[in-house]
């Protein structure tokens, strides 16, 4: 046997050892890496949101709704931890402990505020392929069941995370009866209530009185019109979704903490009916590379209700103003709205 | 004085209840774990969205009369309960127990109103129909 052989194969010998022990490891991240549909099982509440593996620098990142997490895989087990906010902008925290089970990752949830443990699971998330339009009847009154979760922090840019920064909750313009605008209004916790015709859908919001119109007869984006909070609306059926992209919307937030909202960005709606068409769910993409290095993601669900009756929304800026007066804050209010970008 | 506060053990009762509805920052302008009283006059009502106002005038340690601003959910959801535009009035005089203001501002989130007339009012009870 020549010397050069048994070096090759002393090497073979030498390469299947290395493989051996690091190839699962580095197997079993590799079957991780990819999107997967997660959904957080507690005693009242089911929550979905969109898990985003990646290999990065040597190990795994892992990312929910297009925020950051603490992730880590430590022989196969895997630990999640990531944040979002209660209604009135508490920061909360959801922890995941688990592991891959077949195709699936599942494992125990840890809610915040000590409530009782619950579960969560994660499937592959496959966006559908194209369907030919098949449309169903969204009409009625609509209201709201789930908030979804609401990540605080994004994966903002060096922009992004200035503005943030600098934000303070007197900016929010809703406390002074100004539309928060699309991404905001669309989660807003009061009914809404759709009328739907072959050519357009129109979705009347109790919140701000906001009217939505979403065309349906394959126009275009119009290049004479001013943005607006709400945004320019266009939609087609792919199966029986209604899939809406959203252009035109003037700059503003898209959450609580002043994560904020260029006038570029493009935002998608994925709508569909479920349980014997009595729940709306949807699925809200924000594509805004100006202030996010991925998509942002919101999951919101409605029920229709007969009942329920699409009151005025009489919204009166005073109080807001007398209160700040009371404060001894006008002053600094005028200074900080004079400024503003 | 007609301040009281209530710092300790209200943390627990402040994680549940209405700001759970809010859309607003309630966290960055109210206390979750600082919670008292204050009780006065009713010099202004507000009815309205974003949310039910109450102007009122209390009593400072130096015996001078000052406005509180005191706020609770929004009209809306106030009247899923039966609680409506008069069911607080000017000229009532009323002890309102709530979250403080953070920073010592003079604002308060309401829990709970209680008239001298012996009525109690809270912006909770039973929801409207999901």
């Amino acid at each position: 046997m020549s010397r050069s052989i048994v070096r090759r194969r002393a090497f073979g010998a030498l390469l299947a050892a290395y493989a051996a022990l690091f190839l699962p490891a580095a197997l079993a991240q590799q079957t991780l890496v990819g999107d997967w549909f997660l959904t957080l099982t507690e005693r009242r509440a089911v929550h979905t949101g969109i898990l985003t593996i990646e290999a990065a620098d040597g190990g795994l990142a892992a990312f929910v709704d297009g925020g950051p997490t603490s992730f880590k895989v430590v022989d196969g087990a895997i630990e999640l931890t990531f944040d979002t906010r209660d209604g009135g902008g508490q920061l909360l925290s959801y922890s995941l402990q688990g592991r891959a089970n077949g195709a699936e990752l599942e494992g125990v949830l840890t809610p915040p505020l000590g409530a009782p443990p619950g579960t969560w699971r994660a499937e592959r998330h496959v966006v559908p392929s194209p369907a030919p339009p098949q449309p169903v009847d969204f009409t009625g009154i609509w209201s709201r069941t789930s908030s979804g979760l609401a990540r605080v922090t994004l994966d903002y840019t060096p922009a992004a995370q200035r503005v943030v920064a600098a934000y303070h909750y007197l900016d929010d313009p809703s406390l002074r009866c100004v539309s928060p605008g699309l991404v905001r209004v669309s989660g807003w916790p009061y009914p809404l209530e759709i009328v739907q015709n072959d050519a357009q859908i129109a979705i009347l919001y109790e919140s701000f009185h906001e009217v939505r119109r979403i065309f349906l007869d394959e126009r275009g984006y119009p290049d004479n019109l001013p943005h607006r909070a709400m945004g320019y609306s266009l939609g087609h059926w792919e199966g029986s979704t209604l899939v809406v992209e959203t252009k035109m919307l003037t700059p503003g937030y898209v959450d609580l903490a002043g994560q904020p909202l260029s006038e570029n960005a493009r935002v998608v709606e994925r709508m569909s009916l479920g349980e014997n068409g009595q729940l709306l769910r949807s699925e809200l993409t924000v594509y805004d590379p100006e202030n996010y290095r991925r998509p942002v993601t919101r999951h919101r669900a409605w029920r229709k209700t007969l009942k329920t009756t699409i009151l005025e929304y009489d919204c009166d800026p005073y109080p807001f103003f007398r209160g700040l007066a009371i404060e001894g804050k006008l002053e600094e209010y005028w200074e900080r709205m004079r400024r503003r970008p | 004085m007609s301040i009281r506060v209530n710092a300790v053990a209200l943390a627990l009762a402040a994680v549940s209840g209405a700001h759970a509805e809010a859309h607003h920052s309630f966290a960055a302008e109210f206390s979750y774990e600082l919670r008292g009283a204050i009780s006065g006059e009713i010099v202004e009502v507000l009815f309205v969205n974003p949310h039910a106002r109450y102007f009122i005038s209390v009593k400072d340690d130096s015996g001078k009369d000052v406005l509180w601003d005191a706020q609770t959910r929004s009209p809306n959801a106030l009247t899923g309960i039966g609680w409506n535009k008069d069911s607080i009035r000017v000229g009532d005089q009323v002890t309102i127990e709530g979250n403080l203001g953070r920073d010592n501002a003079r604002k308060i989130w309401i829990r709970e109103v209680r008239k001298d007339s012996g009525v109690v009012i809270r912006p909770t009870g039973e929801e409207p129909p999901p």
